[in-house]
């Protein structure tokens, strides 16, 4: 199999997942920061979708952003000037998460007026004070989507939605927690993608889907009796307390792991299936990644429908794991640390995107850690066109094979 | 510019040396020692230079500003050697080189100028200027122990909005307790009063001389400023800096009154955007000055011009340091420095893209088209980085300046 080949089969798939949607004249409004308030989007009648980096589009950012703006950002700004974004209502910029994206909001606004460009502010702290000065962030978001697209916010529409998303990250997190037992029991490329096509159209339709998988990991572990130990250790994520948790981990093919942040993880599958085929180790498996769009995605907790939704979307979104925060680093490093310990894992591979500061400031910890652990690592310089495919396959190939050998 | 267009020969240097660059080195050395006690007597605290220091001064604390030693680790040339002990450690070139020298002096400070500074015992960071100044001192934290508070100011676009000072005021009230925990040492309101009133004051005079500028010749070139700034950032809040800055402008006022300028034929008037290349600062701005080429006005001293207004203390505090510019997007940024090239007669402008720096200067092509359209006057990019001086070409920056200067003779 071909890399290019399968990943361009991949890419022309993700632009169908859409078109039902745009179909039906849904408006639709883009995010780009996977932590946005998408319930409180739906309550406003519109569709979140977010807005992926695409590997084939042409580089059309040179007359507005400097190289040393993180790759991701290029990739947007690029899509949207060769128009390959989708129509959109309007787009979400986030403000305070990284510097690229925080001067890209800006740039979007000069250099595409005919756009409704919206600003959520995130603060950096994780405390009672953050949430207050959130809750309120997210309030006044809600009022000027009323004012500025004229789209009132539903209370009814709202309830649905946060079920949708309670149920979507119910599943995900159970398949998620499966893998790190069982990683056999669903290939990381069908994980992926199951959470791409839900965040890009999130909907019944790709819940279904996601329901669908579940079931089939369900029966797949009954036999085993591995469902109470998926459970625990689901729960043991959530409430961030890993130490205490006795798992049975499969033991099968050298287990690895992947960091960073807006990487995106189909593509990560698609290398490292390609550096598997190459290495000829079928038995090695990804069987967790930390990345954005997926673990701190799913594991993310839902609002509750008891409470001020606003505050409750606050709530969710600052809960979301292993971002940067101001109570970080030291709190990150602990949670790493179990993980390593506790999901036995042999090999780690660390995404940097290119020029992504966030990303890049996380590595020299992952590695002292790593190495004191006598894990393996892996270091891969990312942007999201691949445009180093093939080196990066063949890094990822001989750490495989230098994995294979330890074991 | 064309050898027929360059002024005629003369003895005298084309630019002007200041005599308070003397008192400017004495203060800094003495500012230097006074952080090495510190940190002996277990009170260094290194911040951020949009940091709300009168907080920290007003608790007795001495603050050494990393930023600052950026600067004096790239004027003496060892950038490289400083970053590249942080790539050992895994940091990637693509990194802040402010961030990396920073941590590669932590790391190898027999190898820094001066040994590096002295160690800290508590690291305050506030993200008005940038989302680098966290993760590099959480970086330096795991270093050196020391713990770190963040003073968190989202960016704001437009008015501050009345949740976000609330924000900013609980973590105001938030750095006071973190404080008074880590250095034994009660509030006191009025001392942080006292303190404000003495920061007001060294910025008083620091902007009268920035001001000063605007006339015809300007009393001062940019690497005047960017030099003679030094306390303004390290010592604001101290009778010190007030002490260097009434000698400052002093001079700089004996300058305009006798019509003497900075440099000795001024014929073309510019603004410079961003950090200067610290490597070649003299090099650079001198070799232009021998064209006639001054820098009247600057967007980065400006930034230290804004005084605490009158009010409740903790809240003016938390106004004055949410609002600086680089916390408010690009179309402040542009009004500034539409602002500064009417009111100080700017023939163009240069932007500095430092690869370091996003949050300063992603943005500067769009900054670049809307100058020029608002204003009529041309500008220039050129390309490089503050500290890292294998990021800057000399040649293209050079041939840059030129055309910008063919395009206003
Ligand atoms: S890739 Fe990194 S720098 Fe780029 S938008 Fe995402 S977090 Fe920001
Ligand atoms: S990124 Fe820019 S503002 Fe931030 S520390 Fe570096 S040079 Fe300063």
């Amino acid at each position: 199999m071909s890399a290019s080949l399968s990943y361009d089969t991949l890419v022309a798939e993700r632009h169908q997942y859409l078109q039902p949607l745009i179909a039906a004249e849904n408006p639709i409004i883009g995010y780009i920061y996977p932590h946005a308030p998408l319930e409180l989007f739906f309550a406003h009648q519109l569709i979140p979708t977010l807005l992926w980096a695409e590997p084939k589009v042409p580089g059309a950012y040179e007359a507005s952003l400097q190289t040393f703006c993180c790759s991701y950002s290029r990739n947007l700004f690029s899509q949207r000037a060769k128009n390959h974004l989708p129509t959109l209502t309007a787009i979400v910029f986030p403000g305070g998460t990284c510097d690229s994206l925080q001067n890209l909001g800006d740039i979007w606004q000069a250099r595409f007026p005919e756009d409704t460009v919206l600003r959520l502010t995130y603060p950096v702290a994780r405390d009672e004070t953050a949430l207050t000065y959130f809750t309120e962030e997210i309030q006044n978001f809600s009022k000027y989507i009323e004012v500025s697209l004229g789209h009132k916010f539903s209370m009814k529409k709202y309830n649905e939605a946060v079920a949708l998303l309670a149920e979507f990250r119910a599943a995900t997190q159970f398949i998620t927690a499966a893998r790190i037992i069982q990683p056999e029991c669903l290939p990381y490329t069908e994980h992926t993608k199951l959470i791409r096509q839900f965040l890009t159209a999130p909907g019944p339709q790709a819940l279904q889907l996601i329901e669908q998988t579940v079931i089939q990991v369900q029966s797949a572990l009954r036999n085993e009796q591995l469902i109470p130990s998926v459970e625990a250790l689901r729960y043991g994520i959530l409430q961030n307390n890993l130490a205490d948790l006795s798992i049975p981990l499969s033991k099968q093919g050298p287990r690895i792991m992947v960091v960073g942040g807006m990487i995106d993880p189909e593509g990560i599958a698609v290398l490292f299936e390609n550096a598997k085929t190459s290495a000829d180790i079928e038995s090695a498996e990804i069987v967790l990644d930390l990345l954005s769009f997926t673990y701190r995605t799913v594991f993310t907790s839902s609002p509750s429908l008891q409470g001020n939704p606003f505050h409750e979307l606050a709530q969710s979104i600052l809960s979301a794991p292993a971002e940067p925060t101001q109570e970080g680093l030291p709190n990150r490093l602990q949670f790493l640390q179990h993980v390593f310990d506790q999901f036995a894992i042999d090999g780690l591979i660390i995404c940097e995107q290119s020029f992504c500061d966030p990303d890049q400031f996380e590595v020299p910890d992952m590695l002292k850690l790593a190495g004191k652990k006598k894990m393996l690592t892996v270091r891969l310089p990312l942007d999201p066109e691949f445009s180093d495919q093939a080196r990066i396959e063949g890094r990822l190939q001989s750490f495989l094979e230098t994995l294979s050998a330890r074991r | 510019m064309s050898p027929e267009t360059s002024p005629a020969p003369s003895k005298e240097k084309a630019y002007r040396k200041l005599y308070t660059s003397k008192l400017l080195r004495e203060t800094m050395t003495l500012h230097i020692l006074s952080t090495k006690t510190a940190s002996q007597e277990g009170r260094l605290v290194w911040v951020t230079s949009g940091f709300p220091v009168e907080i920290p001064v007003a608790f007795n604390t001495v603050a050494a500003y990393p930023e600052q030693y950026g600067a004096i680790v790239g004027s003496e040339k060892c950038g490289p050697l400083l970053c590249g002990f942080a790539e050992e450690l895994g940091f990637s070139q693509e990194l802040c080189s402010y961030a990396r020298s920073s941590i590669g002096s932590v790391q190898q400070p027999e190898q820094s100028p001066l040994t590096g500074l002295p160690k800290p015992q508590a690291l305050l960071a506030c993200n008005n200027i940038c989302g680098t100044v966290l993760p590099w001192y959480e970086a330096v934290s795991e270093m050196t122990g020391a713990p770190v508070y963040l003073v968190d100011t989202p960016p704001l676009e437009g008015e501050q909005p009345s949740h976000h000072l609330a924000y900013v005021k609980s973590n105001l009230n938030g750095l006071i307790e973190f404080m008074s925990q880590n250095f034994n040492h009660e509030y006191d309101e009025k001392q942080l009063i006292q303190v404000a009133k003495l920061s007001n004051d060294a910025v008083s005079l620091w902007t009268k001389a920035l001001e000063a500028c605007k006339n015809k010749p300007s009393p001062l070139n940019c690497a005047d400023r960017f030099l003679s700034m030094a306390p303004i950032v390290a010592l604001r809040g101290t009778q010190q800096a007030i002490n260097f800055y009434q000698a400052f402008f002093a001079e700089v006022e004996e300058r305009v009154k006798q019509g003497i300028g900075a440099i000795r034929e001024e014929r073309v008037r510019l603004l410079w955007d961003n950090i200067p290349p610290w490597f070649t600062i003299y090099n650079f701005f001198n070799t232009l000055a021998k064209q006639g080429v001054v820098f009247p006005a600057d967007s980065y001293t400006h930034a230290w011009s804004a005084a605490i207004p009158r009010g409740e203390i903790i809240e003016s505090i938390a106004k004055v340091y949410s609002n600086v510019y680089l916390n408010k997007g690009l179309s402040a940024k542009i009004d500034k420095m539409c602002s500064l090239i009417k009111d100080y007669d700017l023939d163009g402008f240069v932007l500095f893209s430092v690869r370091s720096c996003k949050r300063y200067s992603i943005g500067q092509m769009v900054t670049k088209e809307e100058i020029t359209r608002r204003t009529g006057v041309p500008g220039v990019i050129i390309e490089g980085d503050m500290v890292d001086s294998q990021q800057y070409n000399e040649a293209q920056a050079k041939t840059r300046m030129e055309a910008l200067i063919e395009m206003i003779v």
